[in-house]
């Protein structure tokens, strides 16, 4: 018996209104997500892996289909329950990093463990610990103009995952950096998701992040295109781009 | 061609960014608006005065005297530097007026047909003067008729001289020597019970109990003449006539009033706009800033593709010019509507033969000039920065802000635990002369407040001085002439009297040195119940047991103090002098204090123990009956009945300050919340990525909010304070500049109201301004953060 999905998506469609044009970006998405996977999503621009993502995080509603998280219908949550889940549940991982500017890395990991700690059934991680998970035990305390983009990048990992979610989202999260500095960051979200046993998923159109994945989804023109296992899974220092 | 691309974008940026252009624009507005009111009232006022002086040949000097005879005047002519003098006969006399309870006051004043050369011509509104020689028609000033709906063909009851006369209303008029229709001792005009009633100067004369003789003396100077020294002769001349001494237009009572309301006008006209239009600057310089930080990339390719640089500052200037002129237009057009306001108000006080407000186009082009100059202030350093932006850096984004540990942060933020509070504190801490200005911009709002409404403070306490704390009596009678102690018992046994206490008050002139004022020497009861000396702080204060008390302003202006010996000379025609030492000063309220115990009086003046009035106390019962008697009473001059007093000054204030009020508020309420708003636009502008991705992570909107307008927060809870310390600041300078005259003297009181609506108010214009911003940062957009690099 298969164990019970995270997300459990069915039929899952979205068409963008344009004005008087309609282009749709899902079309009957069937999809389910297991704990501890880790899942990349390929695809080119325009393929809808976005639309995914934002949908199973919560930013998104689908034009048509279902998705539910765990026991929650996430396609009927009001807007209140939706911030509730992504509290609870989901970590982002932006191509951008989006730090908070003004906020050393310490501070703005434990910006989101503060909002945890204040959430009844929440254990979030110790922050300080979470960036030596990453690799930056000894930049605590720069502020993120004073970090590489690599680094802004992983602090924005151990902010994700301080939290400890269920789900880890992440958004091209190489797509601004070098290839050895996105490896650098690629190894860190392996390691979040091999130690805390997180569901990782990544969306990029970067075909050789495939390589690290136990699981890779191919969209194209809004439907899966294929669904393959990995079983030989390398880590991020094997890949190459 | 390239200017009409140009111009597209600037309607699409100008459409983009309404709500702050709108808001500098109203901020302007107000500006140019006060600028355009007060100037030009300043102006109606200015202009009024000086037509009005030449059409009616207000004399330069006036005198007083108790009673000098027709042969006296030959020699006055012969004094050096006059052009012309005028004698006649005033006096203020008890009038019954249907309608009116308690009894009316009129100043009985000679005039003569107004010939070419004559002085003082009353300006009739309607009906005719006296005939030469007619006795009992009367000219009633409009302020009175107005008020009491006196029209001409009416008649009017009172005793003049020693007889109960009838006056038929013949003429109705205004004349320049009391455009401000304010009786001797009082604070404010109350047109419904004191006018001025003209006969003709011969009729006057007699039925005053003058026939041959006069006691009024108006003189015009010749354009060469040494003023102090004309005063000097005729002081000389007429003091065997019981003087009360010469003066100038400077010591007028009603040229004094008008022309430091004048000066008042053309202060508040550089104030209330420079505070307003400073905000605009800062305004300009806050939006405009931003819009070109987010257009990095435009200036860029405009460069790049070859627009001039002087394409791009005039694009970029008129964004900011066009909510100026726009503010301009709506404040030039406030602007005159506050003004004829603001006249309507001087109306009520002043009486011009018209006070039209008219439309001065040098005032708005100035205020125009001034706006737009402070517009391309606030917008000169964003203009700058445009010019030296390299267009290959221009297409970069700008780099993330850089923020660092710094001294502030060691300071502050280091010190605090919450994340959310070092986000708050950092980006203040980050642009710091911004966080400087917007908290300067909303407490401004509070410092308009404080500010512009102490004046009501101020009248309260007048208020409760004048009619709670120094008077206790129902009625107050002034005596025509003085008289025994005796007189006190006749007085008590009229109806409804219950207790009766003596004023005595004696004519002198003071001099201290080369310096002297003519005033009341006030003989002060001991256990006086009835009245009392009041300072400004409205405690009851005592006088010397021994020597002279000065009140405040008689001791600034002969410059005497504690110690110091001044002479008394008494202006009953005597010409008797006596020295005193001052042995205390009191901060009294009005006019020129100078007090002895009532039982030095005596012998000080040397004619034994007179009495000039009464204040009574009296039986509410019977208070009709005591009007009647007292109207009737030819040795009473004067009534004043506390009760009228208190609700004339009361009503006067009422219908004549609201509009002021309603225009400070609106202009408080102006600067602060347009700081708010684009404070918080702004700030959310830059934010906008940072709050989405925090609403991401799964922040409530609620949460996301408290960090938006926590910085707004901490700028009020800082602004407000020192918008309210700037408002007392203001309010002390507004005291010592206009609130120390020799007729009164403004208390410097800021009450609890005062200040909780300087803070109240700017606050709830704040967080009214405050709800757009909440409803943008609602429908942020969360998707777009995921892909945008800023």
């Amino acid at each position: 018996m298969s164990p019970t999905p995270l997300f459990h998506a069915r039929g899952l469609a979205k068409v963008y209104r344009m004005g008087q044009v309609e282009v749709p970006a899902l079309r009957g998405v069937d999809l389910d997500l297991f704990p501890g996977e880790f899942v990349v999503i390929l695809g080119p621009s325009g393929s809808g892996k976005s639309t995914l993502l934002n949908i199973l995080g919560g930013l998104d509603a689908p034009t048509a289909g279902s998705v539910q998280f765990k026991d929650h219908q996430l396609t009927e949550a009001s807007e209140t329950e939706l911030t509730r889940y992504r509290r609870e549940h989901v970590g982002f991982v932006f191509q951008f990093y989006n730090l908070i500017p003004s906020l050393t890395a310490l501070e703005n990991v434990s910006l989101v463990t503060a909002l945890a700690d204040s959430t009844p059934g929440m254990k979030p991680a110790d922050p300080a610990e979470t960036l030596r998970l990453v690799g930056l035990g000894d930049r605590l305390d720069n502020f993120p103009a004073q970090l590489s983009g690599g680094e802004q990048q992983r602090v924005a990992i151990a902010r994700a995952v301080a939290k400890r979610p269920d789900v880890l989202l992440c958004d091209e999260p190489t797509g601004a950096l070098d290839v050895e500095t996105g490896k650098l960051v690629l190894a860190a979200l392996q390691r979040a998701n091999r130690e805390l046993g997180t569901l990782t998923v990544i969306i990029t159109h970067n075909a050789s992040v495939a390589g690290m994945a136990d699981r890779v989804l191919r969209l194209r023109n809004g439907a899966i295109a294929s669904d393959e296992r990995n079983s030989t899974p390398v880590a991020p220092d094997a890949l190459s781009w | 061609m390239i200017r009409r691309l140009l111009d597209r974008k600037l309607r699409r940026d100008l459409r983009s960014h309404l709500g702050s252009l709108v808001a500098i624009a109203i901020v302007v507005a107000c500006g140019v608006a006060a600028f355009v009111a007060e100037r030009s009232v300043s102006r109606v006022l200015s202009a009024a005065q000086a037509d009005y002086y030449v059409q009616v040949r207000f004399p330069d000097l006036f005198a007083h005297v108790r009673r000098a005879p027709d042969a006296a005047v030959e020699r006055l002519k012969a004094v050096r530097g006059i052009a012309r003098l005028e004698t006649r006969t005033t006096g203020e006399v008890v009038l019954r007026l249907p309608g009116l309870r308690e009894p009316a006051s009129a100043l009985i004043v000679g005039t003569r047909t107004p010939a070419s050369a004559t002085l003082n011509h009353v300006v009739l509104s309607a009906g005719r003067r006296p005939f030469d020689g007619e006795r009992d028609a009367a000219i009633v000033s409009q302020g009175f008729a107005t008020a009491n709906a006196i029209v001409v063909g009416d008649t009017l009851g009172a005793v003049i001289g020693d007889r109960w006369r009838t006056l038929r209303v013949v003429g109705i008029g205004v004349t320049a020597e009391f455009v401000y229709e304010l009786r001797a001792g009082e604070m404010l005009p109350d047109p419904r019970r004191y006018g001025v009633i003209w006969l003709d100067a011969d009729a006057a004369a007699d039925a005053l109990g003058y026939t041959g003789a006069w006691n009024d003396l108006a003189v015009s100077l010749a354009p060469d003449a040494d003023t102090l020294a004309v005063i000097d002769a005729l002081d000389a001349e007429l003091a065997r006539f019981g003087s009360l001494g010469a003066y100038g237009r400077s010591r007028h009572a009603s040229h004094l009033f008008v022309t430091e309301e004048i000066r008042q006008n053309q202060t508040f006209a550089l104030v209330l706009p420079a505070i307003l239009l400073g905000v605009a600057a800062f305004l300009v310089h806050l939006v405009l800033g931003r819009v070109v930080t987010q257009q990095r990339d435009q200036v860029g390719t405009l460069k790049a593709f070859g627009f001039p640089p002087s394409a791009l500052v005039r694009h970029y200037a008129l964004f900011a010019l066009v909510p100026v002129l726009a503010g301009t237009v709506l404040g030039a057009g406030l602007g005159l509507w506050l003004a004829r306001g603001l006249t309507g108000i001087y109306e009520a006080f002043f009486r011009f033969p018209s006070l039209q407000v008219g439309i001065y186009p040098i005032e708005i082009v100035m205020a125009a000039v001034i706006a737009v100059a402070s517009g391309l202030a606030g917008a000169l350093g964003a203009l700058r920065r445009l010019l030296t932006l390299p267009a290959a850096q221009a297409m970069r984004p700008e780099a993330p802000a850089a923020y660092a540990h710094g001294l502030t942060d060691r300071l502050l933020a280091g010190r605090i635990r919450s994340p959310v509070a070092r986000m708050i504190v950092r980006g203040l801490a980050h642009q710091p002369v911004r966080t400087v200005l917007g908290a300067v911009g909303i407490g401004l709002g509070a410092a308009v407040v404080v500010g512009g409404t102490f004046g009501f403070d101020a009248v309260d306490r007048m208020r409760e001085i004048m009619f709670s704390r120094s008077s206790h009596a129902d009625v107050n009678l002034v005596l025509a002439e003085a008289q025994g102690i005796g007189v006190l018992d006749a007085i008590a046994a009229m109806p409804g009297v219950t207790r009766v206490e003596p004023v005595r008050e004696v004519a002198v002139r003071v001099r201290h040195g080369h310096l002297s004022r003519q005033t009341a020497l006030t003989g002060v009861e001991p256990d006086a119940q009835l009245r009392r000396i009041v300072d400004l702080e409205a405690r009851i204060m005592t006088i010397a047991d021994d020597g002279l008390t000065l009140g405040a302003s008689l001791g600034r202006a002969l410059s005497a103090g504690v110690g110091d010996t001044v002479d008394i000379e008494f202006l009953d025609g005597r010409a008797r002098r006596v020295s005193l030492r001052v042995a205390a000063t009191v901060a009294d309220i009005a006019g020129l204090g100078a007090y002895v115990p009532a039982s030095r009086l005596p012998a000080l003046v040397g004619v034994g123990d007179l009495v000039t009035g009464a204040d009574l106390a009296v039986h509410p019962d019977s208070v009709d009956a005591l009007y009647d008697e007292l109207a009737h009473a030819p040795a009473v001059r004067a009534v004043n009945v506390k009760k009228a007093m208190r609700s004339a000054f009361d009503a006067t204030l009422r219908q004549n300050f609201l509009i002021v009020l309603v225009t400070l508020v609106v202009f408080a309420s102006v600067l602060s919340a347009g700081t708010v708003y684009n404070a918080g636009r702004v700030t959310l502008s830059e934010r906008a990525r940072d709050l989405a991705s925090l609403r991401v992570l799964g922040f409530t909107r609620g949460e996301v909010a408290r960090m938006l307008f926590g910085e707004l927060a901490v700028l009020a809870a800082v602004g407000l304070p020192f918008g309210l310390l700037v408002g007392v600041g203001f309010t002390a300078a507004t005291v010592a500049a206009f609130g120390n005259t020799e007729l009164f003297r403004l208390p410097l009181v800021i009450g609890p109201r005062s200040l909780a609506a300087g803070f109240l108010l700017p606050l709830i214009a704040g967080i009214v301004a405050a709800v757009p911003l909440k409803k943008t940062l609602d429908r942020l957009d969360l998707i777009s953060v995921l892909k945008t690099r800023e």
